[in-house]
């Protein structure tokens, strides 16, 4: 019961955390993307 | 004792792999807690060498051991080192102890990824260092490398902006790590509105990380760009904005603080119920308040920039935010001593530093305030009085909640009491020192002492030659901490599983020293109900 449990959980986790990655990115790029626009650079 | 014969025999069944490879390849949460405190530990003592040397210079007016451009790198180090190596990994350390401990996980959800957050660190940081030795030095044009003064250092910038890089990025995946832990790994039955606060602050701290480092990582890549790649973002000759800069690093920079300080409020949460023998006062209220902080502290960055020239509703905007971040802080110093009252109080050193947290944080907010005024900024903008504000609020603050986490958990982790004298003995110095060297810079900066100079008008002599003593007299203290706690680790009086009598959490419900795999069986519900309920008169063990 408790491995299926804690390989449900880790499961879950792998995605929560490619999720959480992906908004890092982004918020990497979109900060860079607008300082383009914002000075022609 | 409850946890279970069961579930103890469940976990010695595991060896644990010794020697370096261990260490190098260790998976284990409290194995990669250890080696997150054990770093930031050391980059405490190599931050706070430089805080020696920054004090020995201006102890009299007048240039005296290093030269100013080598005093420059030494406040611009000495920053990053203590923020990014000492604090930061601190946290970190802390959370990977003690958030699978707390919330009855059997260990961080992804451990391959915690053993490489970690391992980045110590790259990141001989990186920083070896600036030192390049031509040029080590980065000097302070720690929020604002251009175009940053773009003019000698060979260390791109290793600096590197070493950033890595640090960000070490950052961003424990913080997922934290995230995708307490989310996905709690125990069955354990609620988000049961979490122990420090499991609470983290979590929001860990959201504050993601959502800001990214941030500070574009900022040091468009650094990069300009000074290598010819593009002009922060340069006006090139239709760049140099104030563009400032707005993006205090985007990530404000934020950056309450990183600092929310676990810090966690560490707090725990301790002052335990020595107090009471629950904490207003539970949820301490759980809205630090989400509240977080979210205000997305829209007060420009207060670190008032004096750039913005528009007037510009600058309302930013001091009116500001001071609103009093109230939810209010109600968490007002629950605090909520918490005290017609408590039954007893002063181990986790219980002093706390208290001393309590009365000098609140010191460091009410500069704070006075700095939020944006017509009395212009007055205060880069003097001392804003190196005392900010210390006042990262010393007594974070460090020495950090301590008061130390000194908690210590005999959970190794099983062995540690001497109360020898903690009391560092927490009085401490405490003493710490205002002997902090207070006086107030005065300092209201006087017009600027910040960052090696040398000064001899007005200012008194002064510095008082805040000089209490740095000495604080750095010399703090080598009683390392001591304390490898007397700890070689031996003492056995710990028993509850530790202190009000303790209240899973945790407690460990043997001391934990074994090397906890958890591997989830609590049971009645377990949860009875680390959080536990009250000193029950009985502990």
């Amino acid at each position: 019961m408790d491995d299926r449990l804690r390989d449900q959980q880790r499961r879950r986790a792998r995605l929560m955390a490619f999720a959480l990655m992906l908004l890092a990115l982004a918020i990497y790029g979109g900060f860079i993307l607008m300082s383009v626009h914002r000075s022609h650079g | 004792m409850a946890y279970t014969a069961h579930a103890a025999a469940h976990d010695h069944h595991d060896h644990k792999p010794s020697g370096l490879w261990r260490w190098l390849s260790t998976t284990n949460h409290k194995d990669i807690g250890t080696l997150y405190l054990i770093f930031s530990c050391v980059m405490f003592f190599v931050g706070g060498a430089m805080a020696m040397v920054i004090r020995l210079e201006l102890f009299k007016p007048g240039l005296q051991f290093v030269d100013p451009q080598f005093f420059n790198s030494m406040t611009t180090v000495h920053a990053l080192a203590m923020i990014f190596g000492a604090v930061m990994p601190a946290w970190v350390g802390l959370a990977n102890w003690m958030i699978p401990l707390q919330v009855g996980a059997p260990d961080m959800a992804l451990p391959r990824m915690n053993n490489f957050s970690f391992w980045l660190l110590p790259f990141a940081f001989t990186l920083l260092l070896l600036g030192f030795f390049v031509p040029g030095g080590a980065p000097a044009g302070g720690w929020t490398l604002y251009p175009p003064l940053n773009l003019q250092g000698g060979d260390s910038f791109p290793m600096t902006i590197f070493a950033i890089h890595l640090m960000g990025a070490s950052s961003i995946m424990g913080a997922i790590n934290v995230i995708v832990t307490i989310m996905n790994m709690r125990a069955p039955g354990m609620s988000l509105l049961r979490m122990p606060l420090f499991v609470w602050t983290w979590l929001i701290t860990a959201y504050l990380l993601i959502a800001v480092m990214p941030v500070l990582a574009g900022a040091v890549t468009m650094l990069l760009t300009d000074h290598f790649f010819g593009t002009s973002f922060f340069s006006a000759s090139g239709g760049g904005d140099p104030v563009m800069f400032q707005h993006i690093f205090w985007f990530f920079g404000h934020p950056e603080v309450y990183i600092l300080i929310l676990p810090a409020f966690g560490i707090v949460s725990e301790v002052i119920p335990t020595f107090s023998r009471k629950p904490l006062f207003g539970y949820d209220a301490m759980v809205y308040a630090t989400a509240s902080i977080a979210f205000l502290s997305f829209i007060v960055w420009a207060h670190h920039m008032f004096t750039v020239g913005m528009p007037l509703a510009g600058e309302l905007f930013f001091m009116l935010s500001t001071m609103l971040i009093a109230v939810p802080t209010g109600v968490k110093v007002f629950n605090w001593c909520a918490t005290m009252w017609r408590g039954s109080l007893s002063f181990e050193p986790p219980m002093l530093f706390a208290i001393a947290f309590l009365f000098l944080f609140t010191i460091g907010g009410f500069s704070g305030l006075m700095l939020a005024v944006a017509p009395a900024d212009f007055q205060y903008q880069d003097t001392y009085f804003v190196v005392a504000h900010f210390h006042y609020v990262l010393v007594p603050g974070s460090i020495f909640t950090i301590m008061a986490g130390v000194y908690y958990w210590l005999p959970k982790w190794t099983g062995h009491m540690y001497s109360m004298t020898l903690g009391k003995w560092h927490f009085w110095l401490s405490a003493i020192f710490v205002n002997v060297l902090f207070f006086p810079q107030h005065f300092l900066g209201l006087a017009g002492m600027p910040r960052r100079i090696p040398d000064y008008a001899t007005q200012f002599a008194d002064w510095n030659m008082v805040s000089s003593i209490g740095g000495f007299g604080f750095g010399l203290s703090q080598l009683l901490f390392p001591y304390i706690i490898y007397k700890c680790i070689r031996g003492g009086e056995k710990a028993t599983s509850r530790v202190w009598e009000g303790a209240r959490g899973l945790e407690w419900e460990l043997p001391s020293p934990t074994p090397y795999h906890t958890w591997e069986v989830a609590p049971s519900m009645a377990l949860i109900h009875q680390g959080a309920e536990h009250h000193p008169e029950q009985g502990g063990d």
